[in-house]
């Protein structure tokens, strides 16, 4: 599995992000000039890919937008290793994703 | 002792007669302004009339390219430079020809900055306009010529042309190269006008209205077996399938990727076409141009 799976993951900030207005997706990568088309589905989990959200939590955000999609979860983690697979996302190693602000604003106990 | 030879083999020789070259031809293909020089009298003729809708006339501007062509010594050689680079030699002077014409096209669609450029063939009617995208021999130009033999009017069977900023289609006259069943099909309805000694190429007659915006996108695939079907693709799918058919030139391919997104979200249809039997796939474009 990708490192990325298990990290939050990261949309690559180089990587042009272009919705059609039938909801469909396609992201250009301007390091490999690749196309890669999304569904509305993949649109949506690309579009919360922003470091700081886990697979999990992405999935639970959508959960109350896709309410015909039994299998979100599942979904939601595979387009995620799919856009890994890619090298769409940024390289967890690399750059650690920022807390959350509404978790950071947390006050402890 | 001489010997006998036949009367076509004479007409050749008189054709490709080195002694009796034409002065060099002018074009200028998206733009760019290039010449031919060196090619028999006979040859030059069928190259400007193959190239005929982009003939310059002599301005005196210089061109930005020049291919000049040699005979080498008396083997029935061509040789042909670029800027004084050999980039080529043919023994057959139809090859010759044809290779002439696709270096000069390509040289200026290498050149443009104006227009994307992308492998497809592209029609309109009525205000509509389809792009027609596919790999080589998925039936694009049979398909173009059936559509034209419709009432469509063509911008391109093979070279599609969307303005860099408009995403808009341009009419790029060239040529269309047809096989022989397609050549049958276009003289039995014949709104083309054949290339005098180039009996596998002919021009449309009427060409469509510049500047529309594709209304329809069809991704074409072949199977020759089947009979022909067509599904709906997302706006997304078509505009990677063009972008996937882009050719190469010194456009930043991030911009031609703005093209092809743009293009895609204008149109109303986007399809995938299973290309089997020919009427059928006519008869499913032809409702597609309805919508």
């Amino acid at each position: 599995m990708p490192p990325q799976a298990t990290a939050n993951p990261e949309r690559r900030p180089d990587v042009e992000t272009y919705l059609l207005p039938d909801g469909s997706c396609l992201l250009f990568d301007s390091r490999t000039e690749e196309a890669h088309v999304l569904n509305t589905v993949g649109a949506l989990v690309w579009d919360y890919c922003d470091g700081t959200l886990s697979a999990e939590q992405i999935a639970d955000e959508l959960a109350p937008l896709l309410p015909e999609q039994p299998t979100l979860g599942d979904d939601v983690r595979e387009m995620i290793e799919a856009l890994a697979g890619k090298g769409l996302l940024q390289d967890a190693d690399a750059s650690p994703p920022p807390a959350r602000p509404d978790v950071a604003a947390t006050p402890t106990t | 002792m001489a010997r006998a030879v036949s009367r076509s083999r004479i007409t050749a020789r008189i054709a490709n007669s080195p002694h009796d070259t034409a002065g060099a031809l002018r074009f200028r293909v998206a733009g760019l302004l290039l010449t031919v020089a060196g090619l028999p009298r006979a040859r030059a003729k069928q190259l400007a009339a193959l190239l005929a809708p982009f003939q310059a006339s002599p301005d005196g501007q210089e061109p930005a390219l020049r291919f000049d062509v040699h005979p080498r010594g008396e083997d029935d050689v061509w040789v042909v430079e670029r800027n004084s680079e050999r980039i080529a030699a043919f023994s057959d002077a139809d090859l010759l020809l044809t290779q002439l014409e696709w270096h000069a096209i390509a040289a200026g669609l290498t050149a443009t900055t104006d227009q994307a450029v992308f492998h497809a063939g592209a029609l309109s009617r009525d205000g509509t306009a389809m792009i027609l995208l596919g790999q080589s021999g998925v039936g694009k130009t049979t398909l173009t010529t059936g559509l034209i033999q419709r009432g469509w009017l063509p911008y391109a069977d093979d070279v599609t042309l969307l303005g860099t900023r408009t995403a808009t289609l341009e009419v790029f006259p060239r040529c269309f190269h047809m096989d022989a069943p397609a050549l049958r099909r276009a003289a039995a309805a014949p709104p083309f006008t054949a290339v005098p000694g180039l009996p596998e190429h002919a021009r449309p007659l009427r060409w469509a209205p510049p500047g529309l915006a594709p209304t329809a996108i069809v991704v074409i695939e072949r199977d020759a077996h089947g009979p022909s079907t067509m599904r709906p693709i997302s706006q997304a799918e078509a505009a990677a399938a063009l972008l996937g058919q882009a050719m190469a030139n010194t456009l930043p391919r991030a911009m031609v990727a703005e093209v092809a997104v743009r293009a895609a979200a204008g149109a109303r249809a986007c399809r995938q076409l299973t290309n089997g039997d020919r009427e059928g796939a006519l008869d499913l474009l032809d409702e597609l141009g309805r919508l």
